[in-house]
């Protein structure tokens, strides 16, 4: 067992935990376990670095260089100025986002243990032993966790606004950890109260899903959002503001610090320290209800009615031509909703191609105004949302329940084929075809109608694109049959290269644009639709 | 087999104990005395309360009413301390399986206050004894269904306890060791021990048990040895006995059902 490092720390305390009646030996054996038990599982903000020789050190103590990397980012922030309200609201808001994302991603599992139940409390424990363990195990991340997050800033801020700064800032941060928490804690608690465990452990996916996506999008922007250092914000209280929890922590530096003693600015202050503790009372007597409501994650709901799923078929028969087509386009449709690992990989991903055309688009605005944006050739920004295509394909041969693929095995399926043509299919429709939707739509209000050519010969193109990738990635790998164990992580040479391919694509269609004018576009579009039919019967 | 006389000593007793999670009782008043080295079957369909009845028993569930008493203690007021004489492998067969055979079987024996030695030194030989001191450092994640429960089957006895709830302990395991742990029962049972044991596999109930105790709707429909429901019922075996009290006839009628409608397409 690891981890003993962490462990002697507490030991520090020891006489603390005894003086609290409890039993300290058996607490420790607990985490010792518990800790062991978090070294072999992968947070999510580490999702891509997974080591294949499996060495036994905690992941997440790992990932703290991560969390300290996003907190650099705040020294900027610290820095830019006086302003405390506004700098400092920007920065406890930045912490709690990540803190309760991290939160409800990577310490669900140590909240909602529902193992814990039959294996702990049968055994001769005192609850209170059994409670007050739960309690550090989080803390002691959450300390972790806020410290490396924090420590930038703290001493940027030490040595630009002197001491004061750090003595305010960290029993801030206590408070605000205790403050997410509970609330945490209160959510699932009302989740679990209206809906039954798989709705939170849905929530918890999306959760994760959006904290996967916004670390990576998180420093695109950050590195372009230092204008705002340029920025003069004025604050005008109002009443609504006392629900940004942000504004409690930050009032603190602007009374103190800032020196503004308005009376708003005083309320704000005084809810950043009634507020945490008043929801630690709360949570503290919802705590049984909570143990309870955990007991409900492991039961079915069993009220959902049938899904229709109607809108599936209906799509599967227009763009399948074959009944076992449409059966594998239906299913995958299906597996793509409700897998959860599988979505965990793929929609941040997903995400990505929707938001990296806009991004350019926003560098590009630095250089030029918006009516040279709109009369230029930026739309070709578009293809950005291509190079995702490799990684998202690779992914359709992973399932979070890959061990059913054995019903491909033995089900007498004549023409194979189908099976890969029906997945790739509903990947187009179901992930890709969305996202590029709503590309057009905003693409087409910016450039206006001219660019309708363009628009649909890189679609096409990314339908013959995907072909091609499934066909050299998964080859005769069949859909959700692997483990995400098995996931080489990383992005290997392969998928480098057919990224890179999108290259010399958009190039083509930039030059069929330039020497044939008008109709010129149409025509590769036919030619391209055309390579689509070709490929989609030979390749498979 | 006949109820062995170890002495009259109750080990287990349950008051008119009710339960009700808010929609309809579970439990509507049992009454049960168990014996020093019974070996108790304690059967039952779906949703009649049997899992119900073990988890009050083990302090998992709160807000039942009536008595329940271990060892002659009320569990309401004894504190966690009776636990430590108690085994329990649960049906849902839960456990820690990022942890390997040993660190969980080690962890388990130091939860019931053994030596971490000792814990060990144990865990090594019940394992052998299971044929599988090759897999002892294995996570358990990578085990067979058969091998999860030979490992909780350990844990359940490790620390020695005196009084052993099995839910459908035999779950996974091939017919050798079936046979080997049906044997350990009926010695455990002869050393004292009492064992609460629930199962749907009616033909093994009806092999081990000196008791046999059959919940339905919550009430007990039946309580004796073997020979007494057969004499009581007239009926052969305890899965006719099992059909007959819990008014389920019409299997013929759904098996007839059932493959009308497999043969329809």
């Amino acid at each position: 067992m690891e981890n003993l490092r962490l462990i002697k720390f507490l030991d520090v305390f020891q006489r603390f935990f005894e003086w609290l009646g409890i039993d300290y030996a058996m607490m420790r054996k607990i985490l010792a376990v518990k800790l062991t038990m978090d070294a072999r599982r992968a947070p999510v903000v580490l999702n891509g670095t997974r080591n294949k020789k499996r060495k036994e050190s905690n992941l997440f103590l790992k990932s703290l260089w991560l969390y300290a990397l996003t907190g650099l980012f705040l020294v900027p922030i610290v820095l830019m100025g006086h302003n405390f309200l506004f700098q400092m609201s920007l920065i406890f808001g930045i912490i709690m986002f990540m803190v309760m994302m991290s939160m409800i991603a990577d310490f669900s599992s140590v909240l909602l243990d529902t193992r814990d139940k039959s294996i702990l409390y049968t055994k001769p424990i005192d609850p209170k032993t059994l409670q007050a363990a739960k309690a550090v195990h989080v803390c002691l991340y959450l300390l972790l966790l806020t410290g490396s997050l924090a420590a930038p800033s703290a001493v940027a801020g030490l040595l630009h606004s002197g001491p004061l700064f750090l003595l305010l800032f960290l029993p801030e941060l206590v408070l605000l950890d205790l403050f997410v928490v509970t609330i945490t804690a209160l959510i699932y608690l009302l989740i679990l109260k209206f809906f039954d465990g798989e709705r939170l452990k849905d929530v918890i996916n999306y959760v994760q899903i959006i904290l996967s996506f916004s670390i990576a999008i998180g420093y695109q922007l950050l590195v372009r959002a230092f204008d705002l250092a340029g920025m003069h914000i004025i604050f005008h209280p109002a009443w609504w503001q006392l629900f940004i929890p942000p504004l409690w922590f930050s009032s603190f530096f602007a009374w103190l610090l800032g020196g503004d003693k308005s009376p708003q600015i005083l309320v704000f202050s005084a809810a950043g320290i009634v507020l945490p503790l008043l929801s630690i009372l709360i949570y503290s007597k919802c705590s049984p209800a909570f143990e309870a409501a955990i007991q409900k994650l492991s039961s079915y709901g069993g009220k959902t009615g049938p899904h229709s799923g109607k809108t599936d078929r209906l799509l599967g028969q227009i763009f399948c031509s074959r009944r076992e087509e449409q059966v594998f386009f239906h299913f995958a449709a299906l597996t793509m909703k409700n897998d959860r690992p599988f979505k965990l990989k793929v929609y941040p991903m997903v995400g990505f191609s929707l938001i990296f055309p806009f991004i350019f688009i926003f560098t590009s605005l630095q250089d030029q105004s918006w009516a040279q944006l709109q009369t230029g050739k930026s739309y070709f920004f578009l293809y950005f949302s291509l190079i995702m295509i490799p990684t998202a394909v690779s992914m359709l041969k992973f399932s979070g329940s890959y061990k059913g693929a054995w019903i491909f095995g033995t089900a007498p399926i004549k023409h194979p084929a189908f099976i890969y043509s029906g997945t790739l299919k509903a990947f187009i429709i179901k992930l890709l075809l969305p996202v590029y939707l709503v590309l057009t739509v905003v693409f087409l209000a910016i450039f206006k109608w001219m660019i309708l050519p363009d628009l649909v010969v890189i679609f096409i193109t990314a339908c013959l694109y995907s072909v091609f990738c499934y066909k050299v990635i998964n080859g005769e790998t069949l859909p959700f049959s692997r483990s995400f164990e098995t996931v080489q992580e990383g992005g290997n040479m392969q998928t480098l290269l057919l990224m890179a391919a999108v290259v010399p694509l958009a190039g083509l269609h930039a030059m069929i644009g330039a020497l044939l004018p008008g109709s010129g576009l149409w025509f590769y579009a036919l030619i391209l639709l055309a390579g689509n039919f070709f490929a989609w019967r030979k390749v498979f | 087999m006949n109820v062995i006389d170890t002495g009259k000593d109750i080990i287990l007793s349950m008051k008119n104990l009710t339960m009700n999670y808010g929609n309809g009782p579970v439990l509507k008043g049992i009454d049960l005395d168990v014996y020093r080295g019974q070996i108790v079957g304690y059967i039952g369909p779906n949703g009649a309360g049997k899992s119900t009845t073990v988890r009050i028993m083990l302090g998992l569930q709160q807000g039942y009413s009536g008595e329940v008493r271990l060892f002659g203690e009320d569990i309401r007021t004894s504190g966690v301390a009776y636990k430590q004489r108690i085994g329990y492998v649960p049906e849902t067969a839960e456990l820690y399986d990022t942890l390997s055979a040993r660190e969980y079987l080690i962890f388990s024996g130091e939860c019931y206050g053994m030596d971490e030695k000792r814990a060990e030194r144990k865990a090594n030989m019940l394992m052998e004894q299971f044929g599988l001191s090759g897999s002892i450092d294995a996570r358990l994640s990578s085990f067979s269904k058969g091998m999860r429960q030979k490992v909780l089957i350990i844990s359940s006895l490790l620390h020695n306890p005196d009084l052993l709830f099995f839910d459908e302990p035999l779950s996974g395991l091939d017919a050798n060791s079936v046979l080997v742990f049906k044997e350990i029962l009926a010695r455990l049972a002869s050393e004292g021990k009492t064992i609460f044991y629930s199962s749907h596999i009616m033909d093994v109930v009806e092999k081990i048990s000196h008791r046999i105790v059959l919940l339905a709707n919550g009430q007990i429909a039946a309580d004796g040895s073997f020979d007494d429901l057969k004499e009581q019922n007239k009926e052969g075996t305890l899965e006719e006995i099992f059909n007959q009290l819990t008014g389920f006839h019409e299997h013929a009628k759904i098996a007839q059902d059932f493959v009308s409608i497999v043969e329809e397409v």
